[in-house]
């Protein structure tokens, strides 16, 4: 008996090991990858600059090595302009697909995102009412107003679809889904007539409605930062709660969950990363709903390695996205990046819950 | 040391129980039991603090509820529920890891002593060599016997279970009963809703019944399971027998033989 015993435990340990052993490896992975891509990223544009040129560029910009010998002119095009725009595709990859996995874990709806919860739609709208007024362009640090509106407009969306969802005090997550949709297609009806009242406008509008990163730099990046710094701690130490909470809301609090505590800061936390992400790029689908559902199916819904493995994934997609929609067009012309990302993201998706047997990892 | 004090609980306003009072001394075998809608599931949610009280008071050592933390409560009194439902594929050896949650450490994660606790607990439930398999994947009694290591892993000295068993097969629900009847001899509290009379007459030494929010029978098993009361109590009827082996009474439903179309389940 005690022989089989110990075999079974050694059999524990053994998956145990072996699940950190993928974590892990994974994880590695997409560090490089994501690094790789940075540096790749940085080096493709109208201008050609060679690979290890842009390598030894960031390599001395963070003082690895002596960049005095380097091309002033490949240097300024590499921090002035494409590093910062990386950088800031990055962040928001990031945010989105982590508070897409959020949503979906807290709500346990596989087609929860920070747009169907109507956040995106709230960020689109401030934007496009500011845009609409006409401060579109006043600037402050050359931030403008687009920013905040969109920030504000992002958590007033999050206000009122929880404010719907709230039945005697209690959040339901089904309303909630649904309160967010209804939410969503009725800001989007309102930015739509927005566009169709000022024609001049319409571009502007139309680059916020399907996102963009076109004219964004550090500033932006700094601007979105904070919001996403508090968003990822909230969210990352609710993980496990997360985790115990998709057995239901009564047996989690029967096995010491805060249900409703754990619950509001997921959801301030994941608005936060999703308002990040809208003020400063506008709305972008499908990166929240892919990059975690992806995850989910190859290494299990364990949501902290959830958390980490689907940020670095979004990180990497949103870098590609946006690589893809400023190079695309002939003669600097830009794609909303919102355009590649629905247009890789919605048949993959598909492809997706095609391939796999256990479907979205939800029933 | 459970003290329940006079409760008033229920959903919507309308309570469904009605002034409950009892006492449950440490290493008693409860079970509890009474027809559908009498408020069982409610008195369970109760005990386990996630019911709010409209009046009364429970006390858990001597403490009311309400003055210990959710997760105090979970080191203490540990629930398997009547359904379990899960929205993701977690593997089985994570389901039974959550029963560990109460002990965890935010920063460090699951320990080796909380992976050894849950090998323990699925070892005992018969589950061990689903542990690396979905729960999703499994049959809803082995889920069943999973959720049940679950609470098992919470190391409760209380633990109580809501119709547990009833999706279960005969050899496992006396499987089931037999491990509950050994952790009550080794100490734990067992308090068990049930509709099946007979298992509970095999294993519980007191019983408690409900009907329509308010308890109308509650002493030692051999005092209060009895033809007479069974009867009113389901309002069919019922005689009661000596099982062949134990001794214990056991229950057996008449049909109405005048009519066979209405003979009752």
């Amino acid at each position: 008996m005690n022989s089989i015993e110990n075999n079974s435990d050694h059999s524990i340990e053994r998956e145990h090991l072996a699940q950190q052993f993928r974590f892990m490896s994974a994880l590695v992975i997409l560090l490089v990858v994501a690094f790789l891509s940075v540096v790749v990223a940085c080096s493709i544009g109208r201008i050609e600059i060679p690979f290890w040129i842009t390598l030894k560029s960031v390599a001395s910009g963070i003082g690895l090595m002596d960049g005095s010998n380097l091309n002033a002119t490949h240097t300024a095009i590499i921090f002035d302009i494409r590093l910062s725009r990386v950088c800031l595709s990055a962040m928001v990859g990031l945010a989105l697909s982590v508070s897409g996995a959020a949503f979906q874990g807290i709500l346990r709806n596989p087609l929860a995102d920070p747009f169907t919860i109507g956040v995106s739609a709230g960020g689109a709208f401030g934007a496009a009412l500011v845009i609409f007024l006409g401060f579109g362009s006043n600037s402050t640090m050359g931030l403008g107003m687009v920013p905040l509106a969109a920030l504000i407009g992002a958590l007033s969306a999050l206000a009122a679809v929880v404010s719907l969802a709230r039945v005697d005090g209690m959040l339901r997550r089904d309303t909630m889904v649904l309160a967010g949709i209804v939410v969503a297609t009725f800001l989007g009806a309102l930015v739509s007539l927005l566009k169709s009242l000022d024609e001049e406008s319409v571009a502007s509008i139309v680059f916020w409605v399907m996102g963009s990163f076109q004219g964004r730099g550090w500033y932006h990046a700094l601007f979105a930062f904070p919001y996403l710094v508090v968003g990822l701690i909230l969210v990352v130490v609710h993980s496990r709660e997360i985790d115990v909470m998709s057995l239901g809301d009564v047996p989690a609090r029967q096995l010491g969950v805060d249900v409703n505590k754990a619950r509001l800061r997921v959801l301030i936390g994941a608005s936060l990363l999703t308002a990040a992400a809208v003020s400063v790029s506008g709305v972008i689908g499908f990166v929240g709903l892919v990059a975690p559902h992806l995850v989910r199916m190859t290494l299990g819904p364990n949501h902290t390695r959830l958390f980490v493995l689907a940020g670095l994934l979004g990180m990497i997609a949103m870098i590609w996205s946006d690589v893809a929609a400023r190079t695309i067009l002939p003669d600097g012309e830009e794609l909303p990046v919102g355009v590649i990302t629905a247009l890789i993201g919605g048949p993959f998706f598909c492809a997706l819950l095609k391939s796999t047997k256990t479907g979205t990892g939800f029933d | 040391m459970i003290e329940v004090r006079n409760i008033f609980a229920g959903y919507h306003g309308n309570d469904v129980l009605k002034g409950v009072s009892f006492c449950v001394t440490p290493e008693e075998m409860l079970g509890i039991l009474g027809p559908n809608g009498s408020g069982k599931t409610t008195l369970i949610m109760a005990l386990t603090g996630v019911m709010p009280l409209r009046s009364g008071e429970i006390l858990l050592d001597g403490k009311t509820l309400n003055t210990y933390s959710n997760r105090q409560i979970a080191k203490r009194l540990s629930c398997v529920p009547q359904k379990s439902e899960i929205s993701f594929h977690f593997t089985n050896m994570s389901v039974v890891l959550m029963g560990r949650y109460p002990y965890l450490d935010p920063w460090l994660g699951y320990s080796k002593q909380d992976r050894d606790a849950a090998t323990h607990a699925m070892r005992q439930t018969n589950v061990l060599q689903l542990a690396n398999r979905s729960i999703k994947e499994v049959s809803g009694g082995e889920a069943q016997l999973v959720t049940i290591a679950r609470a098992l892993a919470q190391q409760t000295e209380i633990l109580t279970l809501d119709e547990a068993t009833s999706n279960l097969d005969a050899a496992r629900k006396i499987q089931v009963f037999d491990l509950l009847a050994k952790k009550n001899k080794e100490g734990s509290t067992v308090i068990c809703v049930l509709h099946d009379l007979n298992l509970a007459a095999l294993y519980c030494k007191r019983l408690i019944f409900l009907k329509d929010g308010k308890i109308i029978l509650d002493g030692p098993t051999e005092d209060v399971f009895k033809d007479k009361f069974l009867s009113d109590i389901y309002e069919t009827d019922i005689r009661v027998s000596q099982h062949p082996v134990t001794g214990a009474p056991q229950a057996h439903f008449v049909p109405f033989l005048n009519s066979c179309a209405d003979a009752v389940d």
